[in-house]
Order: structure tokens, then C-alpha cells, then sequence
């Protein structure tokens, strides 16, 4: 159109408030079309990363073993499993952008030459950069080594010494230097990723468990250079590995698939099987998570961008039907002119198209701009936000819908004809009849029914389309309610005519017959119904995910520590903790059944230092301390100095000569029981010696003939230990015996059950009075009753729902049983799987042991992280690792449903938020259009602030009516669908939820959005009443 | 070129031609062929009816209007309001379809053309002047920019329309206004833009509606000039509805519209009845006191030819049935 781009701007310019509406809610379109998309492929990306960013390095590594001759080993397997590697990713180059170069590493096991001590000597690439050297250098030739702190004092060699080995090619070994081993924590770092006992097998951390009956632990490895090995001859032998590393700061969404498939086929790679390389990988697994994360998030991303973007398509309809109605007069007068068709069309949707085309590009970046933003606020730091084509495609999508919207809203004004526009006999709108009307409310009882009747139990894809509920039952109240509101106003006629004031009078009629009020109304009560939803969902996602983070971890935080070798973590932490409210010490051991977790506590720190949120356990955290702690006999102390244990036999009966009397010892050190016999049981002294204590005595035992039952009685008196010299008797040992020893068989099978025997106490419990008692086979056992049987339990729901005892395996490994004196629905550190018993009765059970798969951990309270963990360092207590609830909350954020949550919000709070300027701006322009009335009014005497009174009536009434409808369908729908609705990956256990909408955020957030709307539609009530003056009725209406 | 002529049909929907002969000294200079004589009658009405509203709620704005205006005529549409004369106005630039009758422009029957002809007949044929000086014009564009608007469906070169653009402006007046927004321009200089607007096309057919009647004195007498001056250097037929004398005693012929029916006509100064076909007359407003609506007349022959009309006197008897005879008094006669 010649000249038309000037026109067009100047056109624009005239009609800057409508024109400015349709450009942004055209962008919105368009941003919220590109938002979708990029979001989405930016959320893939950080729920990757975080998927590969496991806590332990291993994890994500591939790895590659192979054994043999050790002089060519490495090289053998690096450079073909790099090669296999590299050709299922697609080239050197991607394995280099994905991986970090290969860590390698060699081990043999050679002998000293005069000792014969077995020495492992090992070579790991990179190993002079990450030894920390406490003397001389890093070997750099053949037969040089570096060697321990703890070997070189216990071989009392320097540097410069030398070890002579029996492998001629090795001897002599030239010492270089002398290294401090890694630490527990540089142990979790990238590099060290091979079996740290294999290197360093005589630090702490490899012998925390030790049998006293075990032998002392190896030397640690003699690191050694390449060339070493490369000398030695094909006959010594050894293991080989090599781990890459994957870098998740470099992986992408798109190379998820590339990586799933090259690890997978590098696990089957029939070349590297058939060189006698074993490799592994845990990627596949991981992947698998990332990808069951991206299935939880694209749905809702697609709902709810497909969603947003019919809304602002509305809203365009809306606003475009409005400026259509400012060009009328122009479009008449082109078809007067002799406009054809098509041309009218072209003239008539120019100034929109324009907009439009100029919203595209904006839109477009507008839409990745604010993801970006939203991107380093949710998703994983250091996350791109690229502008894939497919954003650009979805933005071009958007808006060619605003196109259409702007025909249909236009299509009226473009055909009507040129008389009736001049006459302006046609501007009311069509009557609208219920098709539409039957439709949505047909959809929304469809989508509600679907979700109610599948549920869950059709998978997380279903609830995903439970999102598409709000939006429908939100246009069905919006389109039921855009009647009510004219016929309510129509049947104030009367009322308003008999009394009521002017203002009343023509508001009623002025919202009762204007032709936008309807569009007004669908509009806001669609888009709040919508924003209402999502604030709802979003304020009870984030409830829940405080939740989730807090039984997940426990407490405010836990840290994973390691106790030093032959000390009581419980012992530390009540010693830096003395108040008892700051920190908790938690033993874990996973096991049966219904893969519980026990979680081994002190109870009265437990109930003050964990999360407990409200519906966990109906019992008061305190109560439950005391349950879970009843009375039980004190064990019976051996101390550290004691050297030998005696007890006095006497009125002993029923025993065959050569039955031994055993000791079962507990070393606190080292846990186990271990037992010290008597050889023949008389009356009399009864002495064993004794070492390695502190001890606790945890039972006695006869033990005759195998083949024959025991029946008999003894009186035990005066049990004492030899410290400093002398007998001292060991505190409360007899004291109250029939509560303190239980008599049975020594074995706990079935087949040993029958008549156990009798204890009882005497003279002031000074001694034991044991009747004896037991079948062939089953050894009479006097077993310290310092523990409950079974042991008081609280339990998660989610593995038992009766309060009978059950078996769950202790810290030992062994099974115990525990009875539950509460059901928990959900306990914090296992919300479902959580078995919590005092730790003191699990060490007595366990016989004090607290190695193998127990975890221990020390939770704090809230503000206490940094103190504890200060001073448990400075008690030696390694510290591996921290977890936070802050940062279990910020990992659920960053899943897939959290992050759909969060963009929902957004972009359904800009929606509200056009959505309730446009309606102003339309309330805005029926007014303008009105204000020759409003002159004729004001001239016929009326006065001015009726009129402002009146169009502010009709404003709140209009926008309120919608808005309060929207709120009042979000609200519903959000009661009706947000159980439905998954807030979290499968797999993540979790505490009962809860989906009643908070009314804090929720209230706040409406309150908000109303004032707002309130405030405009007051400035644009007076600016309308303003502008109207008599002298306007000598100008000819536009 | 066909399509200038008078009486053919109407096929294209470009108009002028691309001769460049435009640049005529005429206002709106108009190509030669254009200046020749059509045979056909510039406007020609048979029984037009128009009946607005819906069934049951019907309203007839023309009762059967019979009407011929030849090329090169000026034409003043007078009567009182809604006695139909805009609507016959938007009969004549095919904006309307006649519930009865015919309405033929420049010989070409409208009835029965498509919608694409129409369009194409306003194009060529027709120009329109509203009441309204700003509901003519595009009040963002220019002056210029609102000409080239009217001549945009043409075939013209780009040149040829800004020149034919700059040289309407000229004539109007409106030169030094080319480049300002017509929303800017006061009442006068709207409705001077407006006629050269109408006239961007060279039609033959000048249709106003009230051109003058929200126009100060001095800047209607412009107005009205410069419609002389297109008629007389272009032959342009020229129909107006006015209720203004000046602009009716400046057109020459007069035609007035009353109740839907031409009720009367003036030429040359002189105010005449029009009987219509079936017999009926309507009567000038000015005798109406003589003759009030009701009363009875009696028509005879009078001597030396002409019908004498009087008011009947029956002494009280009431025979028209509606109770409207006046009270007695001599009759006047009309003729």
C-alpha cells in the first residue's frame, strides 16, 4: 500500500491505546508460544546435569578393567576403549567435549626382598599433581617410588633410601618421597575413583572395622612411575583400569540419546570382550532418570504454553475486536472508494498485521529473554538458554493464530455493510448461542471424570492432562457467568429506575447492554481462572516440596561423617552438644523388609533436632523420645585398664566335668562379640584375662556336651575385673538380676526353644541365683537384658500398617526384631521406609558394631550447620558429606514438574495481568465512546460525579464480576485437580502432601492483582468522566 | 477505456486511464472521451422503492420514486428530514438494492450486478461527498497521502497519481496543505479535500450529502464553487441533498423529496408540483396552512386550461373520515 507505512504509523499513533494493547498481547503470544520451547529445552539441559552430577564421581564415569601381564597393560586397554568410546559418540571430538581425559591406573602386588612383604605398587595417571608430597619429590624414572607417611615410619625409610624388592627388574626401589594420603574427602573428589583400600589400605578409613582376631592391615601402595612397569617382565601380573570421566557442565539435552546409546554400547562392545576388558557404567541408569524427568516436564510445558497461548489468542480477539470497531468508519469509506474485496481486507487488517509482525521478533525474544532470566533463577547454574528453531517456529505459530484472531474479531467490521456503518445500526453483537457454551462445560465434566476415574493409575502422562481441566472449567464458568452478569443488570432495570441515584441507573444499563461486556467477562474470569490455579498449584507445590526436602533429609542438614577409630560418635555429639537440641547422631542400615531403612537414633535429640511437619506422626515427638527409650538394664562395663575378668561360682549342680564357663566380651573398639572361657566350671573363682578393652560382659554361657540337655543351677556372685592391680567389682552387674539377666537357650533357633531356665537374686543383689535349662545342642545362656525384646520402633505406614513386631535387620546386619509404638506417616530421614530406634539398644543388639553399609550421620537443627560441623572436625570426625534440606528443596525445584509449575505461574500471572488491562482498556474505550452522552448528561445538568460514579460502578462491577468468577473456578479447580497433578518425578518418596491451597500466598497474591485492576479502573472511570465537557456536542460524533 | 464511456457495460474495476491526459485544466481534469456526451440520462429512477426494517416493523423511506437526470445536470435534493433523500442518494451510488423498482447511472442498470461491480461502478463512475468533512477522509494520512487513498485501486502509475493528486489539491486549494494530516486540517480545508477526494477518480457522478451544512459561510460558498467548477469544466452531474437555499438556488435544478415520493422540482427559479403516477400530488409545504393535511379539495378544470384546486366548504360535514376539515372558510385554489 503506497505510502502505507507512514499511514499506517500515524494511524497507530492515533489509536495509541488500543494499538500499544494489541502489540503486547501480541507479544505475549509470541513470547509465551517461545517460552515453551525454550524452557523446555533449557530445563532438559539443567535436569540432565543434575541427573550426571552424581555426589560420587564414579557414578558417572565409564570404566574399563582388564588383568594381566602388567608391563603393557594400561596401554592395551586405554587407547582401544577410548577408540570404542569415541566411535559411538561420533568422533575424538565429542568424546573430548563430554569426557574428561582418561584417568588410568596400574597395580601389582610385589614382595620386599628380605621381608617378604606383600607391597602394592601402582602407578595412577596424574598422581605427582594430586600426592600431596611431605618429603622429597615425585618419582619421575623407572624404580623410583614415593611411599607413605605410615610406611616410612614403619620402615623407618627417607628418601634416598632404597627397598630392595624380589623381582630383580624391580630391585632396588629408589625412595624419592614420601606422600600424605588422601583424605577422605579427596578420596570423593574426580580423580581418585579405583577401591581406595587397594592403595591405601592401612588408613583409617580402611580399617574402621577390624576384627581383633583379623590380620593387621597392609602397607599403602608405592606409587611409581609408568616406566616401571614397562621394564618388568610378562610374568608379573596385575590390574589395569581406566575411568573417563563425564563432565556434566558439557552434556546437553540433544546429546542425551548419543550417550545413552555409546555407553551402552560401549558396555557390550564385543572388541574390548574379546580382549579380556570387563568395562561398566552407570550412565545408561542415569540417563534413563534424566529421560523419565524430560516425560514429567514436556506435557505440562506443552499444556501449559498451548493453554496460556488460546488465552492470549482471546485476548487478542478481544482487544483486535475493539480497534476493528475504531476503523469501521475507515473501512466503509475504502469500500466507498472502490476498494474491492481483498484490498478492503488488506486496508482494513494492515495497522493489526503490522503490529503483529512487529510482535513476532519481540515476541520471540522477549519470550527466550525472560527464560533466561527465569533460567538462572530455577534451573542448574551455569545452564545455556538457546533459541532453538523450534521456538522460532512456535513463535511464528502464535502468530499466525494472532492473525486469525485478528480476521475473525475484524470480520464484522469488514462486511458490514457501508449504510449500517454510517446508520451504526449493527453494533451489537451477534447473539451467541450455546454451542459453545455445551462444548466447554462437556470438555471440563469429560477431563474431570477422566482424571477422577484414571488418576494415577495411569501414569504421570495422565495427570499431566489433568492441566488442561483448569483452563476448561475455568472458560465454562467464564462462558455460563458472561450471561449472568447483563441479566442480573437487566433485572435491576426497576430497581434502579424507582431509586437508586443516576449513577446506579446508568451503570446497570450501560453493563447490561454493552456488546463487550461479555468478551470482558470470558476474558478475565478465564485468564484468572487460570492465574488463581496456578498460584494455587505453585504456593502448594512449593508447600509440598518443603515437605519432601525435609523428610528426605531429616533435619536442617546431615552430615555423612566417619567417627574416629575406637570413638563413640554419640560420645562427640553429646559432648559438643551438650543442651541436647542441636545436633543428633543417626546410624543407618538399609535392609529388609520392604527395603526399610533403619535409622538408629538418640531419641531425645532425635525429637528435637529433626523435621517434624505437621501430619508426619500423631504422637508428639517427645512422646515418642520416651517410647522409643524404655528402661532397660545398664550393660555391664569392663574398663579400659582391665586385664582379667573373674566371678564367683558357688551351689553349682547338674554340670559334667569339663564344661567350660564362657565370657561373651563386646569391645567398644572394634564391636563383635568375642568369647574368653573358663575351661572347667566348679565352684569358685571363675578368672579370664582380658585386653583390648573398654568391654561390656553381654553374656555368659555353659558349655557342656553338645549332645546332652542341661539341667542345673549355679550361684553367681562377686563379678569383677583385675584394673591397677586389684579386683574391683564391676558397678550394678548384680544388682536387681531378675530384671537384668535374662536366663535362655545361647542360640536363638527355633529348635533351641523350651524350658530356659530362672534367675533370681539374693542377698541385697550381691549374687545370681541361676537355674539352668536347655535342650541338647542349645547352650544355657545368662544374656544382659540391656535390651528390649523386641525393641520399641517407630515406623513408616509404608512398611507395616499393624502394630505387631516385625524383623528388620540391625546394624549389624543380623535380624532383630522391633515392635512399633508408633505409625508414622512419615518418618523424617526415610519418609516411607524409615524403621527409628534408640541407637544405644541397636549397638547393644549389634554387639557394638557400626561397620559394613552403615551410614553414619549427625543432623543438625536449624542455624546449627556451621557450629557442628566446626566442631565435629575438630574432634576428627571426617566429615564426606553435607546435605541440606535447602539444597534437597532447590534439587526437587529443578525436576520436571516443579520447573512446569513455576513457568505455569509466570506466564499465567502475565496472562491475568493483560488479561485485566485489556478489559480496562476496553471499559476505557466503551467509555470514550460515550462521551457525547456523557456531554449531553452533563449539559442536561447531571452531575459530574454521578457520572464518574457510574462508570466506576460499571468498571468494578465488570472487572470484579469476571475477576471473581476466574478466582472462584481457579479455586475449584484447583480443589478438584491438584492431587492429580504430579509434583515430583516417580521415585521420589515422599510425606503425605497436601493440596489445599495456602491461603497466605494464594490471598496475597489475588489481593495484589485486584488493587491493581481496582487502581486502573479508577484512573480510567476519571479520565473518561474528564474528557467529557457540553462543548464536545458541537463536534459530530467520529 | 470502454469503462468511461457512458452506457457501457461495467466489467474491470480499474479506472481512467493510463494515457496521461489527466493534467487537463479542468478541476480534476477528466479524459477527453469522458468529455463527450453520453447518450443515456446520467441518472435514471423508475418506481424506486425502499422499504427499511424488519417483517412486521417495516418503514418506507421511497414510495416510488421516478426520476431522470440528465448529464452534465445539477441537481439539488431538497425536503424535509426523513423524507428519504439520503436514502435515494445511496440508491444512486449502489449502496443500496431498491426493495422495487430500477435505478440505472449513466445507462448501466445497477440491479442485478455483483457486489465486485459495484465496487467497480463507485470506482469509476461515482464520487461522494458526506455531511461530515472528517467522516470523509483518512484523519491520519495527508492531504496527498488521502487522494493517492481514493485513486489506490486504479491502474494509474505511481507519477501519474501523484501528479493528478498535487493538481486536485491545486485547484482546491490545498497545495500548501499536501503534506499535513487531514485530522489537522480545519472544517473548510476537510471538506475541499474531501472534494478532491471524490473527485481522484474523474466520475461523472458527483454525489454530496449535505456538503455544506457543518461549514462556515464563507468556507461552504468554496464549497460550492468549486462543484460549479467541476461541472462546468468536466460536464460532472452533480446530485445534492441539501436543506441549504444557497446551495440549492446555486445547482439550478431542484428536485424535492416529501414522503418518500419527488413531491416537487424547480427550474430556473420556479417551484412546480410533480404528479405522480398515480395522480398523486404533494403539496408544497408553504400552502399547507390553505390546504392542512385532512382536509378536503376539490380539483376542477379551469378556464383557459390547468386544474384549479380548492378546499372544499360542506358546511360541517365531515366526509374525510378523519375529523380534520377545517372549520369552513373560502378555498384557494393552486395550480
Amino acid at each position: 500500500m503506497r505510502g502505507g507505512i507512514g499511514g499506517i504509523w500515524r494511524a497507530l499513533r492515533q489509536r495509541a491505546g488500543v494499538s500499544i494493547g494489541i502489540l503486547v498481547v501480541a507479544v505475549v503470544a509470541a513470547a509465551a508460544a517461545t517460552t515453551g520451547p525454550v524452557y523446555d529445552a533449557a530445563a532438559r539441559t539443567s535436569i540432565l546435569r543434575d541427573a550426571l552430577a552424581t555426589p560420587t564421581v564414579l557414578d558417572r564415569s565409564v570404566e574399563a578393567t582388564s588383568t594381566g601381564s602388567v608391563n603393557d597393560l594400561v596401554g592395551n586397554l586405554t587407547k582401544p576403549a577410548s577408540g570404542v568410546l569415541a566411535d559411538h559418540l561420533g568422533g575424538p571430538a565429542q568424546l573430548s567435549r563430554l569426557f574428561q581425559p582418561p584417568l588410568q591406573d596400574v597395580l601389582a602386588q610385589v614382595l620386599t626382598g628380605q621381608q617378604g612383604l606383600q607391597v602394592p605398587i601402582t602407578w595412577h595417571s596424574g598422581q605427582c599433581a594430586h600426592l600431596r608430597m611431605t618429603a622429597g619429590t615425585c618419582p619421575a624414572a623407572a624404580r623410583q617410588v614415593m611411599i607413605s607417611a605410615s610406611f616410612a615410619a614403619q620402615r623407618h625409610l627417607k628418601p634416598g633410601d632404597t627397598i630392595t624388592m624380589r623381582q630383580a627388574a624391580l630391585s632396588p626401589l629408589t625412595v624419592t618421597g614420601v606422600y600424605a594420603p588422601p583424605s577422605l574427602d579427596e578420596l570423593n573428589s574426580a580423580y581418585w575413583l579405583a577401591d581406595p583400600c587397594d592403595h591405601f589400605a592401612h588408613e583409617s578409613y580402611c580399617i574402621a572395622s577390624v576384627d581383633v582376631n583379623a590380620a593387621p592391615p597392609g602397607p599403602d601402595a608405592l606409587f611409581t612411575p609408568a616406566a616401571t612397569f614397562a621394564a618388568l617382565p610378562p610374568s608379573v601380573q596385575g590390574q589395569a583400569a581406566a575411568w573417563w570421566v563425564l563432565n556434566p557442565q558439557s552434556a546437553h539435552a540433544r546429546d542425551l540419546g548419543t550417550l545413552t546409546a555409546a555407553a551402552q554400547a560401549f558396555l557390550t562392545d564385543s572388541s574390548l570382550a574379546g580382549a579380556n576388558v570387563a568395562t561398566s557404567s552407570t550412565i545408561p541408569q542415569l540417563a534413563a532418570q534424566a529421560q523419565s524427568d524430560w516425560s514429567a516436564l514436556d506435557v505440562p510445558v506443552l499444556l501449559v504454553t498451548v493453554q496460556l497461548l488460546l488465552l492470549a489468542w482471546l485476548l487478542l480477539f478481544l482487544i483486535a475486536t475493539d480497534a476493528a470497531e475504531a476503523r469501521a468508519a475507515e473501512v466503509a469509506l475504502a469500500r466507498l472508494r472502490g476498494y474491492g474485496r481483498f484490498r478492503t481486507v488488506a486496508f482494513g487488517l494492515s495497522e493489526p498485521a503490522l503490529l503483529l509482525l512487529f510482535a513476532f521478533p519481540a515476541g520471540a525474544l522477549a519470550g527466550w529473554a525472560a527464560t533466561w532470566a527465569l533460567s538462572r533463577i530455577l534451573l542448574r547454574p551455569g545452564t545455556p538458554v538457546a533459541l532453538p528453531w523450534l521456538a522460532v517456529a512456535a513463535a511464528a505459530l502464535a502468530t499466525l493464530g494472532g492473525f486469525i484472531a485478528i480476521g475473525a474479531a475484524s470480520r464484522r467490521a469488514l462486511t458490514r455493510p457501508v449504510t449500517q456503518q454510517w446508520k451504526r445500526t449493527s453494533r451489537d453483537a451477534a447473539r451467541r448461542g450455546w454451542v459453545l457454551d455445551a462444548v466447554l462445560l462437556t470438555g471440563a465434566a469429560a477431563g474431570l471424570a477422566e482424571l477422577f476415574t484414571g488418576g494415577y493409575a495411569t501414569g504421570a502422562r495422565s495427570g499431566s492432562l489433568g492441566l488442561l481441566v483448569p483452563g476448561l472449567l475455568g472458560l465454562a464458568a467464564a462462558v455460563v457467568a458472561s450471561r449472568l452478569l447483563p441479566l442480573g443488570c437487566r433485572l435491576a432495570f426497576g430497581a434502579t429506575r424507582r431509586g437508586g441515584g443516576t449513577a446506579l441507573f446508568l451503570a446497570a444499563r450501560h453493563i447490561a447492554r454493552r456488546p463487550g461486556g461479555t468478551r470482558t467477562t470470558i476474558v478475565l474470569a478465564a485468564a484468572f481462572a487460570l492465574a488463581t490455579f496456578a498460584v494455587s498449584s505453585y504456593a502448594v507445590g512449593q508447600r509440598n516440596i518443603g515437605r519432601v526436602a525435609a523428610a528426605q533429609v531429616g533435619a536442617d542438614a546431615a552430615l555423612t561423617v566417619q567417627a574416629p577409630p575406637g570413638q563413640d560418635l554419640g560420645a562427640i555429639v553429646d559432648r559438643i552438644d551438650p543442651d541436647g537440641t542441636q545436633a543428633v547422631v543417626v546410624d543407618q542400615y538399609p535392609g529388609a523388609p520392604k527395603q526399610a531403612l533403619l535409622l538408629a537414633v538418640q531419641p531425645k535429640r532425635y525429637a528435637s533436632v529433626a523435621s517434624w511437619l505437621p501430619g508426619f506422626v500423631a504422637v508428639p515427638p517427645r512422646t515418642l523420645a520416651a517410647a522409643l527409650s524404655p528402661p532397660a538394664a545398664a550393660p555391664v562395663q569392663i574398663p579400659a585398664t582391665a586385664t582379667g575378668l573373674r566371678v564367683k561360682v558357688s551351689a553349682l549342680t547338674g554340670v559334667k566335668p569339663g564344661t567350660a564357663l564362657t565370657f561373651w566380651i563386646s569391645q567398644t573398639a572394634s564391636g563383635g562379640q568375642t568369647p574368653v572361657a573358663v575351661s572347667s566350671l566348679r565352684d569358685g573363682w571363675m578368672t579370664v584375662p582380658m585386653s583390648g578393652c573398654p568391654c561390656q560382659v553381654t553374656m555368659m554361657t555353659i558349655d557342656g556336651p553338645p549332645a546332652e540337655p542341661a539341667n542345673g543351677r549355679l550361684t553367681l556372685s562377686d563379678l569383677q575385673a583385675r584394673a591397677g592391680g586389684s579386683w574391683v567389682p564391676l558397678s550394678g552387674a548384680l544388682a536387681n538380676p531378675a530384671l537384668s539377666w535374662l536366663a535362655g537357650p545361647e542360640s536363638p533357633d527355633p529348635s533351641c526353644a523350651g524350658p530356659s531356665g530362672q534367675v533370681t537374686g539374693g542377698n541385697g543383689g550381691q549374687h545370681i541365683d541361676w537355674k539352668f535349662s536347655a535342650p541338647s545342642g542349645c547352650g544355657p545362656a545368662l544374656k544382659r537384658n540391656d535390651v528390649p525384646s523386641p525393641m520399641p520402633a517407630l515406623v513408616s505406614a509404608g512398611v507395616t500398617r499393624s502394630m505387631d513386631p516385625l524383623t528388620t535387620l540391625g546394624l549389624d546386619g543380623r535380624g532383630v526384631s522391633v515392635k512399633p509404638v508408633a505409625l508414622a506417616a512419615a518418618v523424617p530421614g526415610s519418609p516411607t521406609r524409615g524403621i527409628v530406634v534408640d541407637r544405644t539398644f541397636a549397638l547393644r543388639a549389634a554387639y557394638l558394631t557400626t561397620g559394613g553399609l552403615v551410614t553414619e550421620q549427625v543432623w543438625t537443627a536449624p542455624g546449627a550447620l556451621t557450629r557442628i560441623r566446626s566442631q565435629l572436625a575438630a574432634a576428627h570426625v571426617a566429615i564426606t558429606s553435607v546435605a541440606t534440606t535447602g539444597d534437597a528443596r532447590a534439587a526437587l525445584q529443578r525436576q520436571g514438574p516443579a520447573l512446569a509449575s513455576v513457568l505455569f505461574l509466570a506466564i499465567a500471572g502475565a496472562a491475568a495481568l493483560l488479561a485485566a488491562g485489556a478489559a480496562v482498556l476496553g471499559l476505557y474505550q466503551a467509555g470514550r465512546r460515550r462521551r457525547h452522552e456523557y456531554a449531553a448528561l452533563l449539559a442536561g445538568r447531571v452531575a459530574r460525579r454521578s457520572l464518574r460514579a457510574s462508570l466506576l460502578i460499571e468498571q468494578v462491577v465488570v472487572l470484579g464480576f469476571g475477576a471473581l468468577t476466574g478466582i472462584a473456578a481457579g479455586l475449584a479447580a484447583a480443589a478438584l485437580v491438584l492431587r492429580y497433578v504430579p509434583e515430583f518425578s516417580s521415585g521420589v518418596p515422599t510425606p503425605p502432601l497436601l493440596y489445599a491451597p495456602p491461603p497466605g500466598p494464594v490471598g496475597e497474591a489475588l489481593l495484589v492483582v485486584l488493587l491493581a485492576i481496582s487502581a486502573a479502573a479508577t484512573l480510567a472511570a476519571l479520565a473518561v468522566v474528564r474528557a467529557a465537557r457540553p462543548e464536545l456536542l458541537r463536534q459530530a460524533q467520529p | 477505456m470502454s469503462g468511461t464511456e457512458a452506457g457501457t457495460a461495467v466489467s474491470g474495476t480499474e479506472s481512467g486511464t493510463a494515457s496521461g491526459t489527466e493534467s487537463g485544466t479542468v478541476l480534476g481534469g477528466r479524459e477527453p472521451a469522458v468529455a463527450a456526451a453520453p447518450a443515456a440520462p446520467a441518472v435514471r429512477c423508475e418506481n424506486l422503492v425502499h422499504v427499511f426494517g424488519t417483517p412486521g416493523n417495516e418503514v418506507a423511506a421511497l414510495r416510488g420514486v421516478d426520476l431522470v437526470i440528465e448529464p452534465g445536470e445539477m441537481v439539488a435534493l431538497l425536503g424535509p428530514s426523513g423524507a428519504g433523500k439520503t436514502t435515494l442518494l445511496w440508491h444512486l451510488a449502489g449502496l443500496l438494492a431498491p426493495t422495487a423498482g430500477m435505478v440505472e447511472i449513466n445507462g448501466l442498470p445497477l440491479a442485478g450486478l455483483s457486489g465486485r461491480a459495484l465496487t467497480s461502478m463507485r470506482l469509476r463512475e461515482v464520487g461522494l461527498l458526506l455531511q461530515n468533512p472528517a467522516s470523509n477522509l483518512l484523519p491520519s494520512r495527508t492531504a496527498l497521502g488521502n487522494v493517492l487513498f481514493a485513486q489506490s485501486p486504479t491502474r494509474r502509475t505511481r507519477v501519474m497519481k501523484r501528479k493528478r493528486a498535487s493538481d486536485l489539491l491545486d485547484r482546491v486549494g490545498l497545495a500548501e496543505a499536501a503534506r499535513r494530516p487531514a485530522g489537522l486540517l480545519s472544517g473548510g480545508e476537510q471538506q475541499r479535500l474531501a472534494l478532491a477526494v471524490a473527485l481522484a477518480n474523474g466520475p461523472r457522478l458527483l454525489l454530496a450529502d449535505e456538503p455544506t451544512s457543518q461549514l462556515d459561510p464563507a468556507s461552504a460558498a468554496d464549497v460550492i464553487e468549486l462543484i460549479q467548477a467541476a461541472n462546468a469544466s468536466l460536464g460532472t452531474t452533480v446530485v445534492a441533498v441539501t436543506h441549504d437555499p444557497e446551495v440549492a438556488a446555486a445547482l439550478g435544478r431542484t428536485i424535492t423529496i416529501r414522503d418518500g415520493r419527488v413531491g416537487g422540482a424547480g427550474h430556473g427559479g420556479r417551484e412546480f408540483v410533480v404528479i405522480g403516477k398515480d395522480g398523486t400530488l404533494t403539496l408544497p409545504a408553504d400552502v399547507l396552512d390553505e390546504l392542512p393535511p385532512g382536509s378536503l379539495a376539490e380539483a376542477t378544470r379551469a378556464e383557459g386550461g390547468g386544474i384549479l384546486l380548492r378546499r372544499a366548504d360542506l358546511g360541517g360535514t365531515d366526509l374525510s373520515g378523519t375529523g380534520g376539515l377545517g372549520s369552513g372558510g373560502a378555498g384557494k385554489e393552486h395550480q
